[in-house]
C-alpha cells in the first residue's frame, strides 16, 4: 500500500497534473457556488473534455470537480439560502440564520473546516480501509437498505420542530411526488396524466431550486431594498478556536457517518448531510438553538457531505458500484476511457486508483488553502444591491433548472415549487421535510418491494436480519421518544409534586 | 388568526389532495407478477393515506386549538400573539403586491422563451424584474438587461456548453450566432 500511496504521490505532483488539479478545484468552487449547477451537472459537461487526456488527468479533474463541488455548495446556502448544490440544502437551516446575526464570516470559516476535516476523513478511510468498508456494505441487501432508508425518514421528528404533523404532511409529500412516473420495478405509469415530461418523475433540482430559492426571492420581493448601510466585508474565519472544540465532535461524529453512509450504494451526500445533521440534533444538548444558528448545524451536514463524497468512492473503486449520481457519471467516464472500475483495477491500474487517492487528499488540503481567496472574490456579489442581484439568481435558478434535462417543463415545476414554498413559508412549514421524502423515497419504496421479493411476501425479512432489526427498531425508538417526551415529563412532575 | 388561516387550509388542502390522488391511486393496476408482494399502487397508497391521515389530524388540532382559546376567552390573547407573528412579517413586508408581479413575469418569461429563446426573453425579463424590485432609472435597468445576458450566454452557452432553450424558426437561426 506504501509503495502505491508514494507511486501516487509522485504522479500527482507532476506540474501538469497538479495543475490539472488546480484548475479542477477552481471550476469545481464557481459550479458548485452556482445555485442550480450541481457536481453532476458538472461532471457531465467537462466529460467531453477529459476525452483527449491520460487517465490520470482525466480522473484527478472528474474526482477534483466532484470534490470541489460538494464543499462549494455551502457559500450560497449561507449567504443566500440558496445551496449551490443539492448537497448543502441542510447547511442553509444554521448558515443562512447565521449570516443573518451578522456572522456571515464565522459561518462561511465553520463550513470550510468541517468540509476539508470531513473530506480529509473520508480520504483516509478510502485509503486504508476500503477492503474492510466495502465488505461491510457488501453484506447489506434489500430488507438493510429498507431499514435504512425508514431510519432516515425518521429525521422528520427533529427536521419539524414543533410543528410535527406539518413535518409528517411534508415527508408524506414528497415520499408522494418521488412516486411520480414510471415505476422502475415494473414499468407502470404513476399518476402522469399522460404527460410525457412527467413520465420520467419529478426531478430533485426543480424542486429544490422552487421551494428553497425561488420562495426566498419571491418573499424578498416584498421587502424594501433601499440600502442602509453599506455592507460590511465578510472576513472568513476558519481557524476560531472556542469554535472548533464546540463543533469538534460534531466533525468527528458527522465524518464517521458520512463515510459510512456515502459507501453505502445508492444513498448520497445528500441523505448523508440530512441524517447527520438530525444527528447532531439529537446529540445536542440544547437541540432548540438547532435552525436559529447553531455552529454544529453547519459543521455536521458539512463533514457529513464531504466525507459521504469520498465514501462514495470506495464501492465505485473497489467494487465497480456507483455510491451516488455524480459516481455513476464518473463510472461511466472510466467505461469510456476503456477501464472498468471493480477489485482488478486495482491490481490491473494501481498507479491511477492510488493516484486518485491522493489526488483527493491533496484536494481537501486544497480546499482550506484556496477557499478564504476564493470566498473573499465571490463576496463582490454581495456589493451588489439585491434589486440587481434578485433578478439575476432568478435566471440562475432558471438556467439550474432547465439545464438538468434541457427541458422547460422543469422550469415549470420550479416556478410551481417556489409558489408553494411561499405559502409553505408563511404558514411555517417545515419545508426540507419534502426533500427529505423526495431524496429517500424512491430508496424506500424500490428496497421494500424488492426484500419481499426476496421473501416471497413475507414481512419476517425485515426481522429474522440482525442488521435490518437493529435499524428499525432504532428508528422506531427514534419515532415514539419524541411522543414520549411530554407525558413522561407530564408524570415526572406529577412524581415530584406528590413527594413534595 | 393568521396561522390558524392557514392550517385550516393547509388540512383541507392535504386532505382533498390525498383523497383526489388516492382515488386516482387505487385505479392504478396491480402488477400481476407483484401478486405475493406490493404492486405499484401499494406504496403510493400507504404514503397517501398517511398524508390523509395527518391532513385529518392537523384539521382536528385545529378546531381544538381554536375551540380552547374561545371556551377559555384567550382568543384575544392568542390572536394578540398571533397579530405580533402578522406584524413581524408584515413589517417586513412592505410592498403587498411584488412577488405577484415577479411570479408573472416569470410565468410570461419561461411561455415566451420557447418561442424567441433565451437572449431576448432574458434581456426583457432582467429589465422587468430589475424595474419591479425598485431600481430607480429605466436605462441603468436595460443596461444590467443587456449585459448580463451577454455574461451569462458567454458563460453558460459558450463556455460551459449549457444549453439555453434556442425558440423557434428567425430566433433559433439567431441564437446560433451566439451560443
Amino acid at each position: 500500500m506504501l509503495d502505491g500511496l508514494m507511486t501516487g504521490f509522485l504522479s500527482v505532483i507532476e506540474p501538469f497534473h497538479l495543475f490539472i488539479l488546480f484548475l479542477a478545484v477552481v471550476i469545481g468552487f464557481w459550479g458548485g457556488a452556482l445555485p442550480g449547477i450541481s457536481g453532476t451537472m458538472l461532471v457531465i459537461i467537462l466529460l467531453p473534455v477529459t476525452y483527449t487526456m491520460d487517465t490520470t488527468s482525466a480522473f484527478l479533474m472528474l474526482t477534483g470537480i466532484y470534490g470541489a463541488t460538494v464543499f462549494s455548495g455551502l457559500i450560497t446556502a449561507i449567504l443566500f439560502r440558496t445551496p449551490g448544490t443539492p448537497e448543502a440544502v441542510a447547511t442553509v437551516f444554521d448558515g443562512y440564520p447565521m449570516a443573518q446575526q451578522g456572522k456571515a464570516g464565522q459561518a462561511l470559516g465553520i463550513g470550510v473546516l468541517s468540509s476539508a476535516a470531513g473530506g480529509i476523513f473520508g480520504t483516509l478511510v478510502l485509503i486504508f480501509l476500503t477492503p474492510l468498508l466495502a465488505s461491510v456494505a457488501l453484506e447489506f441487501s434489500s430488507p438493510e437498505f429498507f431499514a435504512l432508508a425508514f431510519l432516515g425518514l425518521t429525521v422528520v421528528a427533529s427536521l419539524s420542530g414543533k410543528n410535527k404533523i406539518k413535518g409528517y404532511i411534508g415527508v408524506a409529500f414528497g415520499l408522494f411526488i418521488a412516486t411520480i412516473g414510471m415505476d422502475p420495478l415494473s414499468g407502470t405509469s404513476r399518476f402522469d396524466f399522460n404527460v410525457s415530461n412527467l413520465r420520467t418523475g419529478v426531478e430533485l433540482i426543480p424542486v429544490l431550486i422552487g421551494l428553497f430559492a425561488l420562495s426566498e426571492i419571491l418573499k424578498k420581493s416584498r421587502e424594501d431594498h433601499t440600502p442602509k448601510e453599506s455592507i460590511k466585508k465578510i472576513k472568513t474565519k476558519i481557524f476560531d478556536s472556542s469554535i472548533l472544540k464546540q463543533i469538534g465532535p460534531t466533525v468527528g461524529r458527522s465524518s464517521l457517518l458520512g463515510t459510512f453512509i456515502g459507501i453505502l450504494p445508492g444513498i448520497g451526500a445528500t441523505t448523508a448531510s440530512m441524517l447527520s445533521y438530525s444527528e447532531s440534533v439529537r446529540w445536542s444538548k440544547k437541540p432548540e438553538r438547532f435552525g436559529k444558528g447553531a455552529p454544529e448545524g453547519i459543521a455536521a451536514p458539512e463533514s457529513a457531505n464531504n466525507a459521504a463524497a469520498m465514501g462514495a468512492l470506495v464501492p465505485l473503486l473497489a467494487l465497480g458500484i456507483p455510491g451516488s449520481a455524480t459516481t455513476a457519471v464518473i463510472l461511466g467516464a472510466f467505461v469510456l476511457h476503456g477501464l472498468q472500475p471493480g477489485p482488478n483495477l486495482m491490481n490491473s491500474n494501481s498507479e491511477l486508483v492510488y493516484s486518485i487517492f491522493v489526488g483527493v487528499l491533496f484536494l481537501n488540503i486544497m480546499i482550506i488553502l484556496f477557499a478564504k481567496p476564493f470566498i473573499s472574490s465571490f463576496m463582490v456579489l454581495m456589493k451588489i444591491p439585491y434589486t440587481i442581484l434578485g433578478p439575476i439568481i432568478i435566471v440562475f435558478c432558471f438556467i439550474g433548472t432547465y439545464a438538468v434535462r434541457n427541458s422547460l417543463f422543469d422550469v415549470w415545476i420550479m416556478l410551481a415549487f417556489g409558489l408553494i414554498g411561499y405559502f409553505f413559508e408563511k404558514a411555517k412549514f417545515p419545508m426540507a421535510t419534502v426533500i427529505l421524502g423526495l431524496v429517500l423515497g424512491p430508496i424506500a419504496e424500490s428496497e421494500l418491494r424488492r426484500a419481499l421479493q426476496m421473501s416471497g411476501g413475507d414481512i419476517s425479512v425485515f426481522f429474522t436480519r440482525p442488521i435490518s432489526l437493529s435499524l428499525l427498531i432504532i428508528a422506531l425508538l427514534l419515532l415514539v421518544g419524541p411522543m414520549l417526551k411530554t407525558p413522561l415529563k407530564a408524570m415526572k412532575t406529577n412524581n415530584s409534586s406528590a413527594n413534595s | 388568526m393568521f396561522v390558524i388561516f392557514y392550517n385550516y387550509a393547509l388540512s383541507l388542502l392535504t386532505i382533498l389532495f390525498s383523497t383526489f390522488f388516492l382515488f386516482i391511486a387505487y385505479q392504478l393496476p396491480e402488477g400481476r407478477s407483484y401478486a405475493t408482494t406490493l404492486g405499484p399502487k401499494d406504496w403510493p397508497i400507504i404514503v397517501l393515506f398517511l398524508m390523509l391521515f395527518m391532513g385529518v389530524c392537523l384539521l382536528i388540532k385545529t378546531i381544538l386549538t381554536q375551540k380552547k382559546a374561545d371556551d377559555t376567552k384567550k382568543e384575544e390573547e392568542v390572536s394578540s400573539n398571533e397579530s405580533v407573528e402578522t406584524e413581524l412579517i408584515e413589517n417586513e413586508a412592505v410592498y403587498k403586491n411584488k412577488h405577484w408581479w415577479i411570479l408573472a413575469s416569470l410565468v410570461i418569461y419561461t411561455y415566451i422563451m420557447g418561442f424567441v429563446g433565451f437572449t431576448l426573453a432574458n434581456a426583457f425579463f432582467v429589465t422587468i424584474v430589475i424595474l419591479i424590485f425598485g431600481i430607480k432609472r429605466k436605462i441603468n435597468a436595460a443596461i444590467i438587461g443587456v449585459t448580463s445576458t451577454v455574461v451569462f450566454v458567454a458563460m453558460f452557452g459558450t463556455l460551459l456548453n449549457i444549453p439555453l432553450p434556442r425558440g423557434i424558426a428567425f430566433f433559433r437561426e439567431l441564437s446560433f450566432l451566439f451560443y
